[in-house]
């Protein structure tokens, strides 16, 4: 009997150790599932997706769609299709909160967070979009005592129902060859190294010998004797190569890099930021300022990229006193479920940044204001007299299928404040141009609200 | 003496008293719950079928289409579906005053375990309701009463007529030719019955996921040889006591099932003979020189099968060590799609502590199988760890309390013993291979879960364990007093 009793015990004991080992490994179990876990299962159960709003409040992107991916498609994205785009850079704080394993659905959100960004509104966007004529190409603009992106346009859109569909931003993910959007930084520069520009004169003769090559830089034109004003509203290629050559090149390089310029392309960068988006940063690859390639770098071929974000912001620099607001696109994120916590907001401070010193400002922005007025609002280059600041330029571009030529524009339109790089690629002859896309965004931009005193003092 | 009797009497009562208003409670409850997810469920699959007999009218799709099949079976239960509940809980609150008359008169003791069994198949009931209910239900529920009842006198006359001194523990072997004879014949009776079900397994099996878990009676019905079988070498277990030849057959009847089992990939199945074979090992045999000779003999024995088997089925190998490598990673997608734990373990966080709930049960909806092999983490993850908890206390009532506070005679003994391995043992299984603590085995869970044959055996064994509580038929209560 005893016998037996013991071994009843063992059965006992053995089966209720079982039931106590097993307790803690299914909480373990539990627990490490709800660690496992991720946004898609919480969504899945509760439907509950984010909501992107536009500048005037207006729903840009619901239930994991956008309202027209033209407009939004490259700058919003959708979350694991664009990685370089606002809903992917902000998933973080736009995707709801984990589900608890004590409470489960019940502590779940119930509305979706909310994104508020600086982007023009879907009619605006398709405005400017219209304007490139089904063009491939790009148009960033921002305000540049706010820092708000207006529109970071990127053509052809992001369409996940398009097979041949993009998935870059080409405002962010893309450098391209300036063109003679180059020298209004070259003048920048000469101004920079205090060269007297009213007093450099240049006689062009419709190309430029070069003592170290013995093929010649072409011109636009045969411009004749032609000052500094001239050559930035005529665009001659002839006089920026001779103001190449009064460059100290180590100081134009020092000069170059403040502006955001990665002067050793050879060495990799740091990846740079624009907001979350990551953007591929600018560069020059100058040695000095008599070879064939390197004087053409000052002209705006050679071997320089350029990002539209940077050349925009430089743009705003040269009128605005040498700084510019940094460009930033989502104003806050905020919670609906918790009384409308902030999760992110931009610095109650605007962010500037300074690229050129404000004499150098000055004098850039007054010699670039006297060329386009006397040669940019004409029939031929058609600009608009909303647009107080602009500068065309034409990059060759060498393919498989042969050269092609992208277009390319640098802006300011002080009413609204606004700094803007537009590229159009693969232009053909008698086709859209940049200009007839920044004056459309000339026609949409919001009118600039008066910043506030100190930071208008500062 | 009279009135602890009395007292005693009163508090058995009171246990089956409070268990028809928990019963009752659970019934109001849930129909109120019920009628307004069936409304909408309903709505979804009208919205549906009329979706899909637009593709076949289209010829996009075949009128045998097995969704179209299933919603239009969904369409058709779901008016009815409350109704049918409403019956089974009426049948349960019935079944348990009979219990407590039958109590009363014959002044038994089982109003514990009986109480907790009848929780747990309201609970079972409940939980496959969420799912589906219809006239079947009924039925099973009505023949798992009567399976109770069946194995509550099969064990009383058991006790009776096998002679209690010479199944007694603790008291000196008697011989008596008619308790001889009579556990014979039931020994070599389960051995047929064993025999036979593992010969239609191979027969009539019907393939299902990759294993043989059940065979073919008809085209519209087909039982589970393992869920038999159990039972049945319960039996010849409970029988073998101090028989060292029934002994040893017995444990190569056991080895023999757990090879034929896993043959068929019911590994869960072959894992559970296997575990409580080994105890029975342990408590039934005596002599520890004899147990070292059987246990080797045995494992040479099982070794030997074990080799066979992979030798001619090696798949079987590589299907095993796929469960086991995929445990713990229920969570990772297979095909884009969570696995079937996965789910449940989504479902689990997801009700958290309070569970779902009937209102949120939808999430549990499509997890296959939720109502049969995964049905203890399903009841969790709907009505929360408070329902689970009352389903452990049920079993541990059931299972437990009885193996600790009786043991009047050794068949009794036993089949309580092997009664708690087992109900232990494919509980466990069944949890914690849903939750992915352990390789899952597709093991049901006694009265929980849904299914005829397991509903009904383990309704019987229940009935079995009852009567071995049962200490008043007349000869055993006259030799026990004695």
């Amino acid at each position: 009997m005893r016998r037996q009793e013991k071994r009843k015990k063992f059965v006992f004991i053995a089966l209720a150790i079982l039931l106590i080992i097993s307790i803690p490994l299914c909480s373990i179990r539990v627990l490490y599932a709800s660690k496992e876990m991720n946004e898609k299962d919480v969504v899945d159960y509760t439907n509950v997706k984010p909501v992107v709003l536009d500048r005037n409040d207006n729903v840009v992107f619901e239930n994991d769609t956008l309202v027209d991916y033209t407009a939004y498609g490259n700058t919003i994205g959708l979350p694991g299709f664009m990685d370089n785009a606002l809903i992917s850079r902000y998933y973080d704080e736009l995707k709801p909160a984990n589900v608890s394993p004590i409470w489960g659905y019940r502590t779940l959100e119930q509305e979706p967070r909310v994104m508020e960004t600086t982007l023009l509104n879907k009619e605006m966007q398709l405005a400017v979009a219209e304007a490139f004529g089904g063009k491939t190409g790009c148009c960033f603009a921002f305000n540049y005592e706010t820092g708000e992106i207006y529109t970071a346009l990127s053509l052809p859109e992001f369409n996940p129902n398009n097979p041949d569909t993009s998935y870059i931003n080409r405002c962010f993910d893309s450098t391209f060859i300036p063109g003679s959007t180059m020298k209004v930084i070259t003048t920048a520069l000469a101004v920079d190294q205090g060269l007297d520009l009213s007093s450099i004169t240049h006689y062009c003769q419709g190309y430029e010998t070069l003592e170290s090559s013995p093929k010649p830089i072409d011109c636009t034109g045969r411009h004749g004797t032609i000052g500094f004003s001239d050559a930035i509203g005529l665009s001659c290629n002839c006089f920026f190569a001779h103001v190449a050559s009064l460059l100290n090149v180590d100081q134009a390089l020092a000069t170059l890099k403040e502006m955001g310029f990665n002067t050793t392309p050879s060495q990799e960068a740091e990846p740079e930021y624009i907001d979350r988006f990551i953007k591929k940063g600018s560069s020059v690859n100058i040695q000095g300022n008599t070879s064939f390639s390197d004087v053409w770098s000052f002209v705006g071929q050679g071997e320089d990229l350029v990002n539209p974000c940077d050349m925009a912001m430089i743009a705003a620099a040269i009128v605005n006193n040498g700084k510019t607001a940094v460009p930033y696109a989502v104003e806050q994120i905020t919670n609906p479920n918790k009384k409308d916590k902030v999760l992110y907001t931009i610095p109650e401070e605007t962010q500037y940044v300074n690229l050129l010193s404000p004499a150098t400002a000055k004098t850039t922005k007054e010699t670039w204001k006297a060329g386009v007025d006397k040669h940019y609002y004409n029939s031929f280059q058609r600009l608009s007299e909303k647009i107080d600041y602009a500068k065309t330029g034409t990059a060759q571009i060498d393919t498989e299928n042969g050269k092609i030529r992208n277009k390319t524009l640098i802006g300011v339109i002080e009413k609204s404040k606004t700094a803007f790089y537009i590229v159009i690629e693969d232009f053909e002859d008698g086709g859209i141009m940049p200009v007839d896309v920044a004056n459309r965004l000339a026609e949409v931009l919001p009118v600039a609200q008066p910043v506030t005193e100190e930071a208008a003092a500062e | 003496m009279t009135s602890i009797s009395k007292r005693a009497s009163i508090y058995r009562n009171a246990i089956l008293i409070f268990v028809v208003f928990w019963v009752l409670l659970l019934t109001i409850t849930s129909v109120t719950a019920l009628k307004p997810i069936s409304v909408s469920r309903l709505e979804d699959a009208n919205e549906q079928i009329a979706e899909i007999e637009e593709e076949i009218a289209n010829g996009e799709k075949d009128s045998d289409d097995f969704r179209y099949n299933l919603l239009k079976e969904r369409q058709k239960m779901l008016p009815q579906r409350e109704h049918y509940y409403t019956v089974c809980m009426i049948m349960i609150m019935i079944f348990i005053v009979a219990g407590m008359l039958f109590q009363m008169i014959f002044d038994l003791h089982f109003a514990g375990p009986f109480g907790a069994f009848c929780m747990l198949l309201a609970i079972g009931v409940t939980f496959r309701t969420i799912y589906s209910c219809d006239r079947k239900s009924v039925l099973l529920l009505a023949l798992a009463m009567c399976a109770v009842v069946v194995g509550y006198f099969v064990s009383g006359i058991l006790l009776t007529r096998l002679n209690v001194h010479n199944y007694s523990i603790g008291k000196d072997h008697e011989n008596n030719r008619h308790g001889d004879v009579v556990s014979v014949v039931l020994y070599i009776g389960c051995m047929a019955v064993i025999a036979a079900c593992l010969v239609w397994s191979f027969a009539g099996g019907i393939t299902d996921k990759g294993a043989v878990t059940s065979a073919k009676i008809t085209d519209d019905a087909s039982f589970q040889p393992g869920e038999i079988i159990k039972l049945f070498l319960l039996c010849m277990g409970a029988l073998s006591y101090k028989k060292l030849s029934r002994t040893i057959v017995y444990f190569l009847t056991a080895i023999v099932c757990c090879v034929v089992f896993m043959y068929h990939h019911d590994l869960g199945a072959a894992a559970i003979l296997a575990t409580v074979a080994i105890i029975m090992l342990i408590l039934l045999i005596d002599n520890r020189n004899i147990v070292a000779i059987i246990i080797v003999s045995l494992l040479i024995l099982a070794g030997l099968a074990v080799l066979v088997l992979f030798a001619f089925k090696f798949d079987s190998f590589t299907y095993a060590m796929d469960r086991i490598t995929n445990t713990w990673h229920a969570m990772e997608l297979e095909n884009g799609e969570p696995t079937q734990q996965g789910k449940l373990l989504r479902a689990l966080v997801f009700g958290g502590i309070g569970g779902l709930g009937f209102g949120e049960s939808i999430y549990t909806i499509n997890i296959t199988d939720i109502e049969k092999d995964m049905v203890v983490g399903g009841i969790t993850a709907v009505f929360g760890l408070g329902m689970l908890v009352i389903v452990i206390v049920c079993y541990l009532i059931t299972v437990l309390l009885p193996l600790l506070n009786t043991a009047k005679s050794s068949l009794a003994y036993f089949v309580l013993a092997q009664t708690a391995v087992l109900l232990t043992v494919q509980i466990l299984l069944n949890f914690l291979g849903s939750i992915d603590v352990i390789p899952f085995t597709g093991v049901v869970s006694p009265i929980l879960s849904e299914g005829g044959t397991s509903l009904i055996v383990f309704s019987g064994l229940y009935g079995l364990v009852f009567g071995s509580l049962n200490q008043s038929f007349g000869k055993l209560k006259e030799e026990t007093r004695s």
